[in-house]
């Protein structure tokens, strides 16, 4: 292994628990996200190898979503939010555990809908907490710009969403 | 104010970020327009139902050598179980027992008659497999042998062309016959 391989993979161990993170809020499976951590980490590898991110944790932000929002597609080929049925359960403990994965499995098929810039946003402000101006420096955008993304990926989310629940 | 300026006051009031200095016009707006009161309460509903999906355990992931050591939060706190230890070495075989259930439940079972028939193979112990073939559950992978690991490539190879050809077939049927060709 090279000296660049040790340093890259002891940065990627900073972030690993993002990379999870973020592929388990789209997957909503244990084993599909670790199979996005393998997959990031071997892209991750391959990217230091020519010239490491400047800024990784937006780099793999965006690198994490795409492959999760990749492999979601796989696993569940052209469903359209308002196809995906909903869940009848026996009693009310499954029927919260099944309104809960049909819920996530909503908000996936929105997230899979919106313009890449409008789902990081949303991501990085959500699930991440980030401050606009964080997330503006990171993405190197105008603080006006990331509130834009963010108003129109919560207006998207918000008529899919009810468009799903008719 | 008018609705376009109302909007990025929204997204702060939506990001959490509305300053004490822009509340009162944020307020004085909101009461005033219909429109736009719907439109923060069906947005606010929309964090909400985000922020209501459960985020993950922790997961802890480090590199040895060749491999990615991944230990997740599964287990009790007390547990330091290892659920899933993948050789992340390009272009050689990766284990990826999820990514399709049948067939990985195939490999995990074809990696144990290996074991079985190593002699055929002629490889080293250099694969360690803990989990009964059918078993879904989490498992424990070391390959640390990169002769192995071309071994393992080969013969994933073989079953997926075998499965393919005949789904059907049962896993020790697919296995073997694939093993089979393996020889020849």
């Amino acid at each position: 292994m090279t000296a660049s391989g040790n340093a890259s993979s002891a940065n990627f161990e900073t972030y690993t628990s993002d990379v999870y993170g973020w592929a388990y809020r789209l997957l909503g499976r244990h084993h599909d996200a670790l199979d996005v951590v393998q997959d990031v980490f071997l892209r991750w590898d391959a990217q230091c190898a020519k010239h490491a991110p400047d800024q990784p944790r937006p780099w793999l932000r965006r690198v994490t979503l795409n492959r999760a929002i990749d492999l979601r597609r796989q696993r569940r080929p052209a469903v359209r939010i308002d196809d995906v049925p909903h869940p009848v359960a026996a009693d009310d403990a499954s029927a919260s555990l099944l309104d809960r994965e049909h819920l996530r499995d909503q908000i996936a098929a929105a997230l899979d809908s919106l313009s890449e810039g409008q789902r990081l946003v949303l991501v990085a402000k959500v699930y991440d907490e980030m401050t606009f101006a964080t997330i503006a420096d990171e993405m190197d955008l105008a603080v006006s710009t990331v509130k834009t993304h963010y108003l129109r990926a919560v207006r998207a989310l918000r008529d899919r969403l009810h468009k799903g629940l008719e | 104010m008018n609705c376009e300026d109302f909007d990025m006051l929204m997204a702060d009031a939506l990001g959490d970020e509305l300053s004490p200095d822009d509340r009162p016009d944020f307020e004085t707006h909101l009461a005033s327009c219909d429109r736009c009161r719907e439109e923060y309460a069906s947005a606010s509903d929309v964090i909400a139902s985000l922020r209501s999906i459960p985020g993950p355990e922790r997961v802890v992931v480090r590199r040895e050598g060749d491999r990615l050591i991944i230990q997740d939060g599964v287990e009790p706190a007390s547990s330091t179980a290892i659920h899933d230890e993948t050789t992340l070495r390009h272009g050689s075989a990766r284990w990826r027992s999820s990514t399709n259930p049948t067939f990985g439940s195939l490999m995990r079972y074809a990696a144990s008659l290996l074991i079985a028939f190593t002699g055929g193979y002629g490889l080293h112990a250099g694969l360690i497999v803990f989990g009964s073939p059918d078993s879904t559950a989490s498992t424990t992978v070391v390959v640390d042998s990169p002769s192995t690991g071309a071994e393992l490539a080969s013969l994933e190879g073989a079953i997926r062309e075998t499965h393919t050809r005949k789904p059907t077939r049962s896993g020790l049927a697919t296995c073997l016959i694939a093993m089979s060709h393996g020889r020849r």
